[in-house]
């Protein structure tokens, strides 16, 4: 079908988002609760485009979850859509004045400054990719957001350390700004979200090498979910080790047994 | 004849009534049972057994007629029918009731002290009842009482005499739009669901009347909850759903129980279920309650919440009618458009479409409440002038102060000055004037009202109730709250001026749902129409209605002083001095202007500027 | 934790699908407030994950996780209450019982919380202590009210 983007015709597939679409003929859009392997969000609106069709009044959309349709006229750098993205990144830095990706997504937009915040520095800006990595993809559910408005946060549940938690650390690997954090010790695995300890893991040492690596409910739930007879799962090798016993089956060198 | 479901069925039966019989209707909504209706009602049924009479004491709702809710400032209101002809006592206390028998009933003279005055029939003249009619006049509790006049015969009308595409044409051609708030056509909005595809279609009544200031909802489900039931009937049908829920605030006990018996009886009688009325069509009703969430009166959060999630609000598109609950296509209509539906069935399009403006047709349900004499729910016809509303209909400003502002639509709406009083209202020209029809509150406010202490409040309930999903109205409203605290505790400046309009713009723009998108409406409304008072507490650090504390201070004058001492007693800090008969002296360090003194000196002495 | 009556109140909704706030609200009616250990069992019988129902309980105002006093004083913060100074009257009430909007008194005697409208607002200021609607309630009155409800 045909729409406009920035006032110029293009052919597009059905059923894409405007935002796929748009980066895919090199404009630039800032996104912080969009990740490919989830679901769109809508929630930071950062990606908010002026978008007018046959069926729809202009007005400023998520273009994360905006589907293309025929006829569509897509505008992603008027003034109003410029205006919203440096109120929104203020307001992010207000809450976020020290996160660092946050900051360097913003200066890249030409935000430097922020007129807001209550002195207060809290590095998550709620955009649930966390939540939603846990609930949907591992299917664990070990984090929610609780409360409501301004106080909505993120946690475990009642605010105490989680007791359903794999330790894989998917929340801390999708984190845009680095508020969740990791600390793997001796054969310990604490995960922080924002300073505030959410779970701790018993760590498993690695069948070869002897490193502790991995949780052992994450190396439960992997089992459960893949080829056990794999060898670098039966043995219980950690990255590395698996990486060496791939390369030299290769070469036939790594002692298999 | 309506043929009845093969299930059991208690027939409970009014009497009917007849010329000499003698009818007593006491009001029992939340007001007037707040006010002692049971026990009004009680004392009549016990006096009439006593004396032997053969009155009829009925039950009756909360809205309008005597006052539903509205005139509940008069309640008990109680109206005693005799021979076709009704007086209405007012402010009726238990101890009346065996005075009002003796002298009125028995002795055929009404009690002339205590009747209601003129003021309720001014309040009543102007307006026009339709979706009100019912509520106070007869018994939501008896389901004989709603079919008496005439009720369900627009259900059987459309499902045993028409096609849904005839339904939904009379709905359009109607030119009914959505009560709720956005003023949507409401037929065609039928037509979209209708031709959506899914393997089911869900009906939604939205009675999350969340807008503070706002009953009418309430009044309705608790006065007529079968009009709701008979709508969502015509609705189902004409979409093709067989679902139907009712999501009703938990803050209106009152209500949920009396929907819930009436569905009760719907179903016994044949109304909903299998083969409603024998003509092959299934629909049954559900109630789901709300828990505390204003958001939830935004559709798609509503949708959230009734499939087990917090009230998240969904970007749109997708819209409900292609994809709502459980994904399928829905229809969701407000309380209000769904009782609409069966007088439009029985009276005609044509009828309907003749009564209010030329984009606006119908009567609308307006709460009146705030600084007006004559508080209540008014019904009258789309485009009349908002003057008439405000001194004919609602008896004008008490203790004769000076209108200041309207404020329509709720936290999502704005206000009206008195230089526009004479804007028709209808949907058309509130949104020209930078309001909102909303659900229809009308909170009139007086010189005495601080617009900005206004604009704070309102941004405020924005701030409290926002779902905090998207960042422009879970950040963007609590800065906003932050910068009008800063201007009525007289630290503002013009920046803050000038960063709150940046800030209204994006909110407006950018949020994802109504909530946030309507947020700003009355900080933009209040700049638009008050900027003096902004500026007043900006530049003179002034409040001129003298509300906003830090800027307002109480002194007494020593020279209307009497030395009474009835302020320094009621003082919470102890910040006010004097001898007995001498004159008394406010302390400036420990006020903390409560306003408790102001209140309670008869003097006049204390002063507020 | 008397599983029994949880289980008796999971018999009526049979699919737990689209009732879950209808059943927190029974439990909710049954021990004034949602128990830790409630939500945990019923979590385990439902197989709803536990974060969720936190979520809910935490988003919804209607739920509380922390008991609540014997009387539930809801001052009315509508706008038609608020225009008739019904702030004054929520203040006094905090101040008077030592409690901020949200919370119970130390005997239990009381929980205070301010709702946006109860639909009465003709009646305003309006305090409503657990079923009862109280109307035209000033600062002064507010106390002599509360005074009533041992």
């Amino acid at each position: 079908m045909k729409i406009k983007l920035n006032g110029k015709e293009i052919e597009v597939e059905d059923n894409l988002p405007v935002l796929d679409v748009a980066r895919r003929e090199g404009v630039n859009i800032p996104t912080l609760c969009y990740h490919e392997a989830l679901g769109p969000y809508g929630a930071c609106r950062l990606c908010v485009v002026e978008a007018e069709g046959p069926m729809l009044r202009r007005s400023l959309i998520s273009s994360c979850t905006l589907i293309v349709s025929e006829g569509m006229s897509i505008e992603t750098n008027t003034p109003l859509v410029n205006k919203s993205r440096k109120i929104i990144f203020e307001l992010l830095l207000g809450r976020s004045p020290e996160a660092q990706p946050l900051i360097e997504l913003a200066k890249k937009y030409g935000v430097e400054n922020t007129r807001f915040g209550t002195g207060q520095s809290d590095d998550c800006v709620r955009c649930g990719l966390c939540v939603r990595v846990c609930r949907d993809k591992i299917g664990v559910s070990a984090i929610s957001f609780a409360g409501r408005g301004q106080k909505r946060s993120v946690t475990a549940e009642f605010g105490k350390l989680s007791e359903v938690c794999i330790g894989c650390g998917a929340c801390a690997n999708i984190c845009p700004t680095g508020a969740i954090r990791l600390e793997d010790r001796g054969d310990e695995r604490k995960v922080f979200l924002w300073g505030n300890l959410i779970s701790r893991q018993p760590l498993v040492k690695c069948g070869h090498c002897e490193t502790p690596y991995t949780t052992e409910r994450f190396l439960a739930h992997v089992r459960g979910h893949c080829d056990i007879n794999a060898l670098n799962v039966k043995q219980n090798l950690c990255p590395e080790c698996s990486r060496s016993l791939c390369a030299e089956a290769l070469t036939g060198t790594f002692p298999v047994s | 004849m309506i043929k009845k479901t093969k299930t059991a069925a208690t027939k409970k039966t009014t009497k009917k009534s007849r010329p000499d019989d003698i009818i007593v209707k006491v009001c029992m909504g939340t007001g007037g049972m707040a006010a002692g209706g049971r026990e009004v009602l009680d004392a009549f049924i016990n006096k009439f057994a006593e004396k032997g009479l053969t009155g009829t004491v009925e039950k009756r709702c909360s809205a309008n007629k005597v006052g539903c809710r509205g005139f509940c400032a008069k309640d008990v209101l109680v109206d005693v029918i005799i021979d076709g002809k009704s007086t209405t006592y007012q402010f009726v206390k238990p101890d009346m009731v065996e005075k009002i028998i003796d002298e009125h009933i028995t002795g055929g003279a009404p009690v002339a002290g205590l009747l209601v005055g003129p003021e309720y029939k001014n309040f009543h003249s102007k307006q026009k009842k339709v979706l009100l009619a019912n509520c106070g006049n007869i018994d939501p509790e008896d389901v004989d009482a709603y079919l008496a006049t005439g009720g369900y015969k627009a259900a059987e009308k459309v499902i045993s005499g028409m096609v849904p595409d005839e339904v939904i044409k009379e709905i359009k051609n109607s030119g009914l739009r959505g009560r709720g708030g956005a003023g949507f056509a409401t037929g065609l909005k039928w037509e979209l669901c209708r031709r959506s595809s899914g393997e089911k279609k869900y009906l939604i009544c939205n009675a999350d009347e969340g807008d503070p200031g706002a009953f009418m909802d309430r009044a309705i489900i608790e006065g007529d909850p079968h009009s709701v039931i008979e709508g969502m009937i015509i609705g189902a049908y004409a979409i093709g759903s067989t679902e139907g829920y009712v999501y009703i605030r938990a803050e209106y006990p009152l209500a949920v129980e009396r929907l819930r018996l009436a569905i009760k009886q719907a179903r016994e009688r044949g109304y909903l279920g299998k083969d409603i009325m024998g003509h092959g069509h299934d629909f049954d009703i559900f109630v789901r309650l709300g828990a505390g969430a204003f958001v939830c009166g935004e559709e798609t959060a509503l949708i959230a919440s009734l499939e087990d999630q917090i009230g998240e609000p969904r970007p749109k598109p997708p819209f409900p009618v292609n994809k709502g609950l459980w994904g399928m296509p829905t229809n969701i209509n407000n309380v209000e458009t769904w009782a609409t539906v069966p007088r439009i069935i029985n009276n005609g399009a044509k009828w309907f479409a003749s009564i209010g403006t030329e984009k606006s047709k119908g009567t609308k349900i307006f709460s009146l409440v705030g600084k007006i004499n004559n508080t209540g729910l008014v019904e009258v016809p789309m485009g009349m002038p908002l003057r008439e509303i405000i001194y004919d209909i609602g008896g004008g400003i008490p203790k004769n102060k000076k209108y200041k502002a309207v404020q329509t639509g709720g936290p999502s709406g704005g206000c009206i000055d008195f230089d526009h009083i004479d804007v028709p209202v209808d949907y058309e020209n509130l949104t020209a004037m930078g309001s909102i029809m909303g659900s229809g509150g009308m909170v009139v406010m007086d010189e005495d009202t601080c617009m900005v202490d206004i604009a704070k409040f309102f941004v405020s309930f924005c701030m409290d109730e926002s779902c905090g999903q998207c960042t422009p109205c879970r950040e963007g409203t609590k800065e906003m709250v932050r910068l009008l605290e800063d201007i009525t505790h007289g630290r503002g400046t013009d920046e803050h001026i000038a960063l709150l309009q940046e800030l209204c713009l994006v909110i407006k723009e950018a949020s994802l749902c109504g909530l946030g998108k309507t947020a700003p409406n009355p900080v933009l409304s209040t700049l638009k129409y008050f900027r003096n008072e902004y500026d007043a507490h900006i530049h003179d650090k002034k409040c001129p209605a003298g509300v906003c504390k830090t800027l307002i201070c109480f002194s007494i004058d020593r020279s209307k002083c009497t030395g009474c001492t009835s302020c320094a007693r009621n003082c919470p800090q102890m910040a006010i001095t004097g001898e007995k008969k001498g004159p008394h002296m406010i302390d400036q360090e420990k006020c903390i202007r409560c306003g408790i003194c102001f209140d309670a000196c008869k003097f006049g002495a204390i002063t507020r500027e | 934790m008397d599983t029994k009556k949880i289980n008796g109140i999971l018999e009526n909704y049979p699919d737990i699908k689209g009732n879950l706030i209808s059943v927190l609200h029974e439990i909710q009616s049954l021990y004034n407030y949602l128990p830790e250990e409630a939500l945990r069992y019923l979590s385990r019988k439902t197989r709803v994950p536990l974060t969720r129902l936190y979520s809910i309980a935490t988003f919804y105002h209607f739920f509380s996780l922390t008991p609540k006093g014997r009387h539930q004083v809801h001052v009315c913060l509508g706008t038609a209450c608020h225009v008739k100074g019904s702030q004054r009257v929520l203040d006094e009430v905090e101040r008077r019982l030592c409690v901020k909007e949200g919370e119970t008194t130390d005997d239990m005697r009381y929980t205070v919380d301010a709702v946006r409208c109860v639909g009465a607002c003709s009646l305003a200021p309006v305090m409503v202590v657990d079923k009862d609607t109280h109307s035209n309630v000033t600062s002064k009155k507010a106390m002599d009210i509360l005074k009533k409800y041992d």
